[in-house]
């Protein structure tokens, strides 16, 4: 019985890192637009959803200022519906300056303000830019890079696209996980 | 006599001119700066392994974007310098351009005093994994293995005094 008790004080004392087949944690931000995003809400109405961590003082986050504004424009020609949510968590990136850097890239999609980084850290997430597909049902089916090549010249796997494709037309999702180099978050201390 | 006294002098002149010159060349050498221990080597994957295995080994991976690893890499260095008994890999894993254009001399600026490596281009995804599985890619990583095994890591900033003691305690004397 003693042992049952530590076991589950244990289990409760683990934090589970998010990962491909595990379910994602819900959110609810408000964007710079004072619209309320919420993962679980969108996830009644679309077929999967692309959750990306991102910060404008990282220079590998801004390799991809453009490719964020392709992805979610290629979001919009899948063949169900997909939402899209863009994360900055870091402590050090007010959100007033979050909206100007937007602004400035002429993002296409708002970028949410992780106060106290509470959704990095129900995802676990440690770095800038890392992108999670999530299924309707709540599931990870996808964690990672963006693509192949940060740099953006040698682009030879566009692996969101690729993993939403395989999901999509019911196939097993062939590369649930990738690494790259990022930029770690910045947590509050 | 005579000849005796030509058979003598030859060396006695080789010796004078050596005498007089040797001086002369050294101190030509020693004007030159003394060469810096090899920096900025590439670090394939194979030899990842191999410095994982070693006694015990710091691995330390860094890009020049990285606000974190710039500002405390010359503290870093410092410490590494004072502690004997660690391996230090030390690898910049900024964009080959970044590499040529600013970094390698940027490290050479620091005068590590020991190799320190560059990430040659490509293969990210399985250069993370050989330096260590579960590391996501985040920037500054550190990691300290022991014979092979992990002993500990982490991301982001490294604490210098608390490194300074786990070098002490989790490699000295090993």
């Amino acid at each position: 019985m003693r042992h049952a008790i530590f076991f589950s004080l244990w289990l409760s004392s683990v934090a589970w890192a998010v990962g491909p087949g595990g379910l994602a944690p819900g959110f609810t931000l408000t964007g710079p637009d004072e619209v309320i995003y919420d993962l679980k809400e969108s996830l009644k109405t679309h077929a999967a959803a692309v959750v990306v961590f991102l910060s404008f003082k990282c220079p590998y986050s801004n390799a991809y200022n453009d490719r964020f504004n392709q992805l979610v424009a290629e979001l919009k020609k899948q063949p169900k519906p997909t939402a899209f949510f863009a994360v900055n968590s870091n402590f050090d990136e007010p959100p007033s300056e979050i909206k100007k850097h937007a602004e400035e890239r002429k993002f296409t999609f708002p970028v949410l303000k992780d106060d106290n980084n509470l959704v990095a850290d129900r995802f676990a997430a440690d770095k800038t830019p890392e992108a999670y597909v999530i299924s309707a049902e709540g599931r990870v089916i996808y964690q990672g890079r963006i693509d192949d090549d940060t740099e953006g010249k040698k682009i030879t796997r566009r692996d969101v696209i690729s993993a939403l494709d395989e999901f999509y037309t019911g196939r097993r999702v062939s590369q649930p996980r990738t690494k790259a180099f990022g930029c770690v978050i910045k947590r509050k201390p | 006599m005579n000849s005796h006294f030509t058979k003598l002098k030859r060396p006695v002149f080789i010796f004078l001119v050596w005498g007089l010159f040797f001086p002369a060349l050294s101190q030509g050498r020693k004007l030159k700066a003394p060469a810096a221990p090899a920096a900025n080597e590439y670090l394939q994957i194979k030899d990842i392994e191999k410095f994982k295995k070693e006694k015990c080994t710091y691995f330390h991976v860094w890009a020049t974007w990285c606000s974190v690893c710039m500002e405390e890499m010359p503290d870093l260095i410092k410490l590494i310098k004072s502690e004997k008994s660690v391996k230090a890999v030390i690898v910049d894993a900024s964009p080959p351009r970044v590499q040529e254009s600013f970094s390698k001399k940027w490290m050479q600026g620091l005068r590590p005093g020991f190799p320190t490596f560059l990430k040659p281009a490509g293969k990210e995804e399985i250069y993370l994994n050989a330096i260590e599985p579960g590391w996501s890619g985040a920037l500054p990583f550190s990691a300290l293995y022991q014979k092979g095994k992990l002993l500990k890591k982490w991301t982001g900033g490294t604490e210098l005094k608390t490194l300074g003691t786990q070098f002490q305690s989790l490699c000295a004397g090993r």
